[in-house]
């Protein structure tokens, strides 16, 4: 077998197409192609876009025959696999709607998986849903009790009967997926894009952010259910005729060098990932390995996903220097489910760049005070944020303080962003889709940052978000679990994240308002949460119990996460006094996650 | 061929890497519960697994592995299947 060719003769067209299908046909016409790496590293399945639009309109016509109406959904249990594209093609031929469901489980997470996949197919009303062998017992469990038109492998879909006629198709009005933005078992809100949504931020990543051309190829582990694996890897090269190479994310987190032994032997030039896993691919290269690698054509290496810190980034450029890796490479961007993918990247071949503001500033008034060298070294305290580039030309940006109004330059506060690539809203939910955007098309972020000489600082996250190794955990998730455990009430919880103990990462922390007093039934407790919490989302909290009314509300009487974080910093460091380090970047934002 | 016991004791060395499950292993240790692992360290063990043993060990496998002594079983089904 050999993988797609990284050039051809078709012309290069960034995205300029009004629906995915047509982009499809324009693609087919070339050699250039998806192709799929093993956990051993080996090319093991690899189509041409000429094959793929061959065989996802055969697909497209058994789904036909199914009689599912116009913009019904399939749900697609996003396994890094062939099958998921040509399912996602075979939908938009079909006229029908894929909806990427997460393909991960924790250890001894069976049940809540299974609940997890039931209610995102509930979610999104579903009439079919698809998963590969190995994941297709989790997802008939799910889907015992509905009445879906077909669920079950791609061998089960491929014995139905083709349809007759023409293919439905679509228009660039038409819904061309919809991407859940996390892994909510509870609260799950699903982002609807339409065609000509995504394609006018492909184009705009092509033309603008990443200058594609001729000669690119792109390469990715990252789960097809997540937006940046689904539009940059997926979408973007076909809607522009690249070759792409896929590794699954499962054996990527096993053995991260795969990744990128995948890069230097197909010479990709464009990959991407969160901070985490440049980290954690570092961590396990030894300098050795960085020899027999060569990283000389990959030109993009985008950052996303998460706060920033730029030492493991210079960490992973210095032990792969020898393997042709270029600093500059590094590309911080800044991006989102619900604007299709991507807002900003810092302008090519600069290297990365950091504001260093004066904290107090910052957290007393919101004001991005620049510091020099100097000054920074006098102890004055250092709040320090990464260049996170130019928004791309489609997009308006308004920074806005928490009563709507705009703010100037260098002063933090809610991004809100107006442009092409904006979605419609969430699925069937317009309470949520009203609070998010405004009649003229505004999106309020959430996020908080600001501006200084036409560049975005990201300060803080999504109101409230955890974010922990780039996933986005909802707090309110976090929050169901504890309080489903007996005597914990309605108002006894909150969860938030704080910097752990090293200032390098984020941990997820849950404060339960307890009134036990036999400390064996409290440890039991403590102990349950983190279970549940582990195997729910895989990840290490902490679990703190404090006296009943410790928690602070809002005078309106709802829970203050903010203030609650603050307060549990507070009693933590009376506890056990931090040594002293410098202050963590991303402990200046906290007032505006009020 | 490798019995589950011996399994059990090439996992509690291989366990042994991560100072959080100090002290605490046993047949019936729960991975996630008793040893705290996260998903970076199962990832790690796994590796390890894989490794040693020759056998792939696919995620949805975890899905019904609580403890040690399931997971070994586990390993011994593998490597059976293998040979």
């Amino acid at each position: 077998m050999q993988a797609t060719g990284s050039s051809h003769d078709l012309a290069l067209r960034k995205a300029d197409f009004s629906t995915l299908c047509e982009a499809l046909d324009y693609a087919a016409q070339g050699t250039t192609g998806v192709n799929f790496h093993n956990a051993r590293g080996e090319l093991y399945a690899s189509s041409t876009y000429a094959e793929l639009r061959a065989e996802a309109m055969v697909l497209a016509r058994r789904l036909m025959g199914l009689g599912i109406e116009r913009g019904g959904r399939v749900a697609l249990v996003a396994e890094t696999s062939p099958h998921f594209v040509r399912f996602f093609w075979a939908c938009q031929y079909a006229g029908l709607v894929p909806v990427p469901l997460p393909a991960t489980i924790q250890i001894g997470g069976h049940a809540a998986y299974v609940a997890q996949l039931a209610q995102l197919i509930r979610n999104c009303g579903a009439s079919a849903a698809m998963a590969t062998p190995e994941w297709v017992d989790f997802l008939r469990e799910a889907v015992a009790d509905m009445d879906l038109a077909c669920a079950g492998t791609p061998e089960t879909f491929d014995a139905l009967p083709e349809a007759a006629g023409d293919l439905p198709g679509v228009t660039p009005e038409s819904t061309a997926y919809i991407q859940y933005t996390s892994g909510s078992t509870r609260f799950p809100r699903g982002v609807v894009i339409d065609q000509k949504t995504v394609l006018a931020n492909i184009r705009d990543m092509a033309e603008n952010g990443l200058k594609l051309h001729e000669g690119d190829r792109f390469s990715s582990w990252l789960p097809f259910y997540h937006d940046m694996g689904l539009v940059a890897f997926i979408i973007m090269p076909m809607a522009t005729q690249r070759s792409v190479d896929f590794l699954g994310t499962h054996d990527f987190a096993m053995r991260p060098r795969k990744w990128l032994e995948m890069m230097s032997a197909n010479r990709a030039t464009i990959t991407s990932a969160p901070p985490f896993a440049y980290e954690l691919a570092v961590m396990r290269v030894r300098e050795r390995d960085a020899e027999g690698l060569d990283l000389s054509a990959l030109r993009v290496a985008c950052v996303g996903a998460e706060m920033i810190n730029p030492e493991p980034l210079e960490r992973f450029a210095e032990v792969l220097a020898p393997a042709g890796f270029r600093k500059s490479a590094f590309l911080p961007c800044y991006g989102m489910a619900e604007c299709s993918l991507a807002i900003s990247f810092l302008p090519l071949d600069e290297e990365l760049r950091i504001d260093h503001i004066d904290s107090d500033a910052m957290q007393r008034d919101g004001i991005a005070r620049p510091l020099d060298p100097a000054q920074a070294a006098s102890g004055q305290r250092v709040a320090r944020y990464v260049d996170c580039g130019t928004l791309l030309p489609t997009f308006e940006i308004e920074i806005r303080d928490e009563s709507g109004r705009p703010l100037p330059e260098r002063q933090a506060g809610i991004i809100h962003l107006r442009g092409p690539s904006v979605m419609s809203g969430y699925f069937q939910d317009p309470e949520m889709s009203r609070e998010a955007l405004s009649a003229d098309g505004w999106l309020n972020t959430g996020d908080i940052g600001y501006l200084a000489g036409g560049r975005l600082f990201l300060t803080g996250r999504k109101k409230d978000m955890i974010i922990i190794h780039g996933r986005n955990i909802w707090p309110q998730d976090l929050e169901d679990l504890a309080k489903s455990n007996p005597g914990v009430g309605y108002n006894d919880v909150a969860a938030f994240s704080v910097p752990s103990e090293d200032g390098r990462h984020e941990e997820a922390v849950i404060v339960v308002q307890c009134r036990e007093r036999d400390e064996i039934r409290r440890a039991r407790l403590v102990k349950t949460i983190i279970g549940m919490v582990r195997s729910e989302f895989g990840i290490d909290c902490r679990v703190e119990l404090v006296p009943p009314r410790t928690l602070p509300r809002t005078s309106s009487g709802k829970l203050s996460r903010a203030r609650a974080r603050l307060d549990h910093i507070a009693r933590r460091q009376t506890a056990a006094p931090a040594p002293a380090r410098p202050a963590p970047a991303d402990e200046a934002p906290v007032r505006y996650i009020a | 061929m490798a019995s589950e016991n011996e399994i059990i004791e090439t996992l509690y060395g291989f366990l042994a890497r991560f100072p959080k499950a100090a002290g605490k292993l046993g047949p019936d240790t729960k991975l996630a519960d008793d040893l705290s692992l996260d998903s970076v360290n199962l990832m790690e063990l796994l590796v390890e697994i894989e490794d040693h043993y020759d056998i792939g060990l696919p995620l949805n496998m975890m899905a019904d592995i609580t403890t040690i002594r399931e997971l070994a079983a586990k390993i011994a089904e593998l490597v059976e299947e293998r040979a």
